[in-house]
Order: C-alpha cells, then structure tokens, then sequence
C-alpha cells in the first residue's frame, strides 16, 4: 500500500498559544487604521478555527511559530521574524491573513465578494471598441521572422 | 505477437497522454493509459466558496514537494533556480494550468539559423500549423486571428475573452508607446452554460474535461493510480511496463508500442528507471542526452499599482491582452531571444499579500500598513507575467535522486537548473519594459519579480528529439532513435523552448505525433 504522507494534526489549540497568537496578529493587523485589527474580527478565535478545518496540515507549524513569540515583546519578534526568517514570517501571516480574511467584517471593508468564476461572455469578434484599439497595431508590418528567413537575407 | 498485448500503452493522462489516446482510440486502437493519479475531485477546492483562497493551496498545490499526495514524486530541486510544478492526475498539469494558449512563432524552430546558438528544430511552424488548428477547435479556443507577431492564416474557432478595463487601459497605453500587443488566446470555454456550473471543470479546457471522456468514449481503457516503474524492453523493443497498482502489487502489461507522454521530469525519469544491463545509462539513452537541456522558461512578473478600480481582484485564468513587441531577438539588447507578455489580474486579496511580484515588495505589508498596503493592492494591480526563452544547456538537468524516494519506493527525481547570463539580461531588458508600459498606463507604482523561483510549470527538452541518433534520443516524430516502438509525445522532446507558454504547441504535438503515428501503424 502506498503511504501517505500528509499527517493532518488535530489536537486543539491551548488558551496560552491562542493569547499570543491574538498579541502578533494585533501587531500585524492593529487598531487605528480604515479597516478592521485583528482583535475586532476575532482571528485568534473564530476564524483560526475556520481556517485550519480548512488547512490542518499548517497548524503545528504555524503554532511552533507563534510560540517563538512567548516571553518577548511581540513587535518586535514579529519585526526581527520578518527581517531574519522571510519564509518563517510568511508562514506566520499566511494563516493570519488568510482567517483575518475570512471575516465578512474584513470582506465588507474590503470590498470583497469571494472570487468570481472565471467564465466570461466573448466578445463579438467584430466588436468596434477592440477593433479600434488594434488600428494602430494593424497598421504595423508583420513583426515575426518567417522560416525561410536566412541571415544573409536579414542583412541585404 | 501474443494475443494479451495491447496496440499502445499511454504512461501518463496529462495533457498530451490525453491527446494522443483520443487519436488512437478513435483510429480504433486498443490502447490502455497507466496514469499514477487519481481524477481531480473539484468539489474539493471551488471558487465561489468563502475559502477558497486558503482550501486551493493545499487540494490545488502546484509544487508536489509540497503537496505530497500519493500520486506525487519528490523533486530535489535545492541545486536548481527554478521549482518544478505540475498536477500528477488525469489531466495532469492542465489540470491546474492557467488557460493562456500561444502558438509559438516560426522563429522559435529555428534558433540555429536565426541567432547562431542552440539547433534548429527538425521540423517548422509550418509543418505544425494545421495541428495548431486542430488542437484549438478540441481545446475549444478563444481568440482572435490575425496577429501580426504570427504568419496570417485561421485563428480559433471562439471570439476572444473581454479585455477587461486593465486590458483597455495598457492597449491604450502601448499604442502610445508604439508598442504591439493582441487580445490574448485563452482555452477557457465560451460556453454560458457552463457558467451555471461549480468549480473549474465547468470553466477551463483541461484534458480531464477535453479529451477524455471521448477517448473512454472511443474504448481506451484508462487505469488511474498505476505508476509505472519500468518499460520492459526485449531484443531492442518495447513489450510493456510493469506498474505498481494502488494496493503496491507489481503489475506486467504488454503491448506493441509504448508512447510516454509523463512530462519533461516524468519521462526522463522513467528512461532512467528502465536501465538495464543492455541500457545501462537508460532506455534510449545512446546519445547520453536522457534528462539532460532541461528548459523551465524562466519567468518574470511585473504589477503596477493605479489609483482606481481595475476589477483585478478575479481569477488569473487566460490573458486579457498579450504582447510579443520585443519576443523576436535584436542584437543591440545584448542578448538572444526574447519573452512573450500577457497580461493579467492578480487574484484576491489573500494572493495579493504573497506569491509573485508581491513577495520582493520593497514596502513593508505588515503592522501599520497592512490596511492601506492591501487596499492599494487589491482590485487595482493588473501584471505583466513574461515567459522568457532559456537556451538548452546539457547542464541544466533531471537525474535520479540518490536520497529521495516516491510512495512506492522508486527513486525521486533531482532537477539541476541554472539561469544563464542570457536568460538573466532578457528578463532585465523585459521586466524593465514592462514596468515602463505600467507606468505609461498611469501606474503610481511597479513591483518588479526578475525571476520567481516557484515558477516551473513548463517543462521541456530532456529527450530531444533530431535526425542524428548521435545528438538526439527522438525523431522528428518523437519514435526513439534506439527502440524503435518506444515513442516519446511529451515537451521533453523539444529542441528549443520559445517564449510562450507551450501546451498550444504541445497539443499541436502530439497530434502531430499521433498521426505519424496511425500512418506507420496502417502502412505496416
Ligand atoms: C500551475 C500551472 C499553470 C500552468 N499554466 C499554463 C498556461 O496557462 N498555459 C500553458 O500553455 N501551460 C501552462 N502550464 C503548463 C502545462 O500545464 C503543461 O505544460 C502541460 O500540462 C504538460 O503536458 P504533459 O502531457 O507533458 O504533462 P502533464 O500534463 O504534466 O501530464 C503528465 C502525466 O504523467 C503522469 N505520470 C508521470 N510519471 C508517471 C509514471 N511513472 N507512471 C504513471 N503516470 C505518470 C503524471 O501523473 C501526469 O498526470 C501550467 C502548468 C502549471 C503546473
């Protein structure tokens, strides 16, 4: 039998780790701005737990990272974290952002109403707006080099 | 020939396995396909859901080092620039692809001639051209005949997609600069019906959706979860390929032709598996050039930030307009070659915060100006994403890894990917001209990716094909130089890589493939 590799973790998050995880996303996402913090749309809360039903594989990670935080001044472990471990940093504020944006608070300031299937209806291919636009590209010479092109020829 | 064996075995239902089936079955073949994977399950992953930004990363996760799925190999890429992706499954990568379809141009086979490095193609645009066609009406196309950075003749059967208001804006802005562009091709149905469907299957062309169901239709047999792990060769022909089923039993097939459609690393790294004491560097490895030009397209990416709604906050499927005004070489720009340039939307608001061009943003996304970073992104970033032509190097790679193994146990693959000096001065030259379109179209501002490394999506090169056995591992037709009924219909045969995206040329490919093919077959 084949082996699978992914081990999704599911033990809950402690009262301990969710208190940090609440103090770096405030950080990351603060108060004061035209939007909604962190704290207002419950991402250590709620929405984490949204997030992770979603992707369980990026918890333990994402909890080591955070624990990292315990015992410092968490602006500042979130500024050296970004500075020194890109790719750690980015492991961190993926999941934050992405429970952040699962917040209709978040979504409504936004101005985000979930990606649009992608179908568009054609245009006419006589579509005059289109067509007017490519006048000047028309107008040009063909710019590929056909096949029977030799150097000699390019420089006669 | 004993009665058990099967006219064509198909290793691999991506994009070209797909292909090529549909044409043999429908020729009246008996052909089974052995595929490693699984048919993709959309309702996993679908666009309308709330979280669908954060669910796709991980059913849709294009690096298979990452996804570790059962169907997946390991890829040690640590000595190689560029990751590869791809969707191990019926489908295969055109299963996550982004729908952008280009032809490539007549100068792309024949670089040799044109611009003294690399080999020409043994065979021409022209020699492709009708097969072009034929892939667009199965792909069911969008787009417009009649560009000029391309020999005239038919285009797709579907009118092209809107240009969106980005798309308006940067035509607007290159006819200024005197730049060409043309509304770009997309293989994303025209079909309003289907629109009423969810997830991706009712919206893009992939092989899954495309091709089989009329291949099944026409009597190939398609065993999914069967990866194969050797092809069985005897006094210098194929006879089969054992594979190892979804319950890890070793199971024999024999049939009259093998045909590998397993991608670019896929395909290398089963003719390297198949070494044996006859083939001791590899099935149809004589010219020692098994694995070995592996071409990636480097890749670049270029937003600009306007002041206004854009509508930019869609999925990036197809290309709203695409440019190809610098794609032909011009000596004076120091370099050979050139990158096609498609423009597209950067996604939601979860995408604009990370991947390309955002993650070599030089402000500061976090803290206090997460909001108003976001904002400025979201809706109002259109990119320039460059598919650049790299030059086939032998020492630019795929070889067996030494320390990685898939599920079953067989040897992962090891990908060794250096961009060169050419590739790196094209997409300065590029990058740079395309942030200068952004900032003529009124961007306040560019994000510059010179060169993504989770970029390797098109896979090509790694069993050439030619007319010298001694330089080539394939003909013309993709029949191997050394066993004469092992064919190979994948991109790992392509001599150089163009600067467009490949699956038109691909498709255009194996049906090319696959006629030479049925013609051999009816003449014997
Ligand atoms: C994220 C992404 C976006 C892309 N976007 C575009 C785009 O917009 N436009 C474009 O032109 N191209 C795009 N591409 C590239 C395009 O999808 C590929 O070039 C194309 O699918 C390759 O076709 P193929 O037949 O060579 O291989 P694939 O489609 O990769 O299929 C190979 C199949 O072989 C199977 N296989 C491999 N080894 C074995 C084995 N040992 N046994 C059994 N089965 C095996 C695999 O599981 C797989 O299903 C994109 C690719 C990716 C990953």
């Amino acid at each position: 039998m084949r082996s699978t590799q992914l081990s999704p973790l599911t033990s809950p998050i402690s009262t301990s780790d969710r208190d940090l995880i609440a103090e770096i996303a405030q950080v990351l996402i603060p108060a004061g701005a035209s939007g909604p913090s962190a704290a207002e749309v419950d991402v250590a809360g709620g929405r984490l737990d949204e997030f992770f039903e979603q992707r369980p594989d990026l918890k333990t990670a994402f909890v080591a990272i955070a624990s990292r935080a315990s015992g410092t001044d968490v602006d500042s472990f979130c500024r050296h974290l970004e500075a020194s471990e890109p790719a750690v940093f980015q492991q961190l504020t993926y999941v934050i952002v992405g429970a952040f944006l699962l917040s209709p608070d978040a979504r409504g300031w936004l101005g985000f109403t979930g990606l649009r299937g992608e179908f568009q209806t054609p245009i006419a291919n006589d579509d005059y707006r289109l067509h007017e636009l490519l006048a000047p590209v028309r107008s040009r010479p063909p710019s590929y080099r056909p096949t029977a092109w030799t150097p000699e020829e390019s420089t006669a | 020939m004993p009665d058990d064996k099967v006219d064509a075995i198909i290793v691999g239902a991506g994009l070209s396995g797909a292909v090529t089936a549909n044409e043999l079955a429908k020729a009246g073949l008996t052909v089974i396909c052995l595929e490693q994977g699984d048919w993709p399950e959309y309702g996993r992953s679908a666009v309308h859901r709330r979280d669908s930004e954060v669910a796709a990363e991980q059913y849709w996760q294009r690096d298979p080092n990452v996804r570790q799925d059962t169907s997946d190999y390991p890829i040690d890429d640590s000595g190689s620039d560029v990751a590869a992706l791809m969707w191990n499954g019926v489908g295969g990568s055109s299963v996550l692809y982004l729908a952008k379809w280009n032809r490539m141009t007549p100068s792309d086979f024949r670089v040799r001639s044109h611009d003294g490095v690399a080999d020409d193609w043994p065979l021409s645009y022209e020699d492709l051209e009708p097969h072009y066609l034929e892939a667009e009406r199965q792909f069911q196309i969008s787009g417009l005949a009649g560009d000029p950075a391309y020999p005239e003749g038919d285009g797709p059967p579907n009118p092209p997609l809107p240009i969106r208001a980005f798309g308006a804006r940067m035509a607007k802005a290159l006819n200024e600069l005197g730049w060409s562009w043309w509304p770009g091709a997309s293989a994303t149905f025209p079909d309003p019906e289907r629109s009423t469907k969810e997830g991706p299957e009712s919206i893009k062309a992939s092989t899954d959706v495309t091709h089989w169901p009329s291949a099944l239709n026409a009597g190939a047999e398609l065993r999914t979860n069967a990866r194969v792990r050797r092809v069985l060769v005897e006094n210098g022909e194929a006879t089969g390929c054992e594979y190892i089923d979804s319950d890890g039993n070793v199971q024999t097939l024999h049939a009259r032709s093998v045909i590998l459609c397993a991608n670019g690393i896929g395909t290398p790294r089963l003719l390297l598996l198949s070494a044996t004491d006859e083939y001791p560097d590899g099935l149809a490895n004589s010219s020692g050039l098994v694995g070995k030009r592996l071409m990636l397209h480097p890749f670049g990416a270029v937003a600009g930030l306007f002041d206004d709604d854009l509508d930019t906050a869609v999925s990036p499927l197809g290309q709203q307009i695409q440019s190809m005004h610098f794609y032909e070489t011009d000596a004076s720009r120091g370099f050979v070659r050139g990158a096609k340039w498609g423009l597209q939307p950067t996604g939601g608001p979860l995408a604009v915060t990370r991947s390309y061009p955002w993650e070599v943003a030089n402000e500061v996304m976090y803290c206090e100006n997460f909001h108003e970073t976001l904002k400025a992104r979201f809706n109002r970033a259109p990119m320039w994403t460059l598919v650049a032509e790299d030059l086939p190097v032998d020492t630019n790679r795929v070889t067996l890894s030494d320390t990685l193994v898939d599920g079953d146990g067989l040897p992962g693959a090891k990908i060794e990917y250096v961009a060169d000096a050419n590739s790196r001065a094209l997409l300065k030259f590029h990058t740079e001209k395309a942030a200068e379109s952004l900032i003529a179209a009124g961007a306040v501002e560019t994000v510059v990716a010179p060169l993504v490394r989770s970029s390797g999506w098109h896979l090509m090169g790694t069993a050439v094909m030619g007319d010298d056995p001694a330089n080539s591992v394939t003909d013309r037709y993709g029949t191997t130089h050394d066993v004469k009924n092992l064919h190979i219909f994948d991109s790992s045969t392509w001599v150089t890589s163009g600067g467009v995206n490949p699956v038109a040329t691909q498709a255009a490919l194996a049906l090319w493939s696959s006629t030479h093919f049925l013609e051999e077959w009816y003449a014997r």
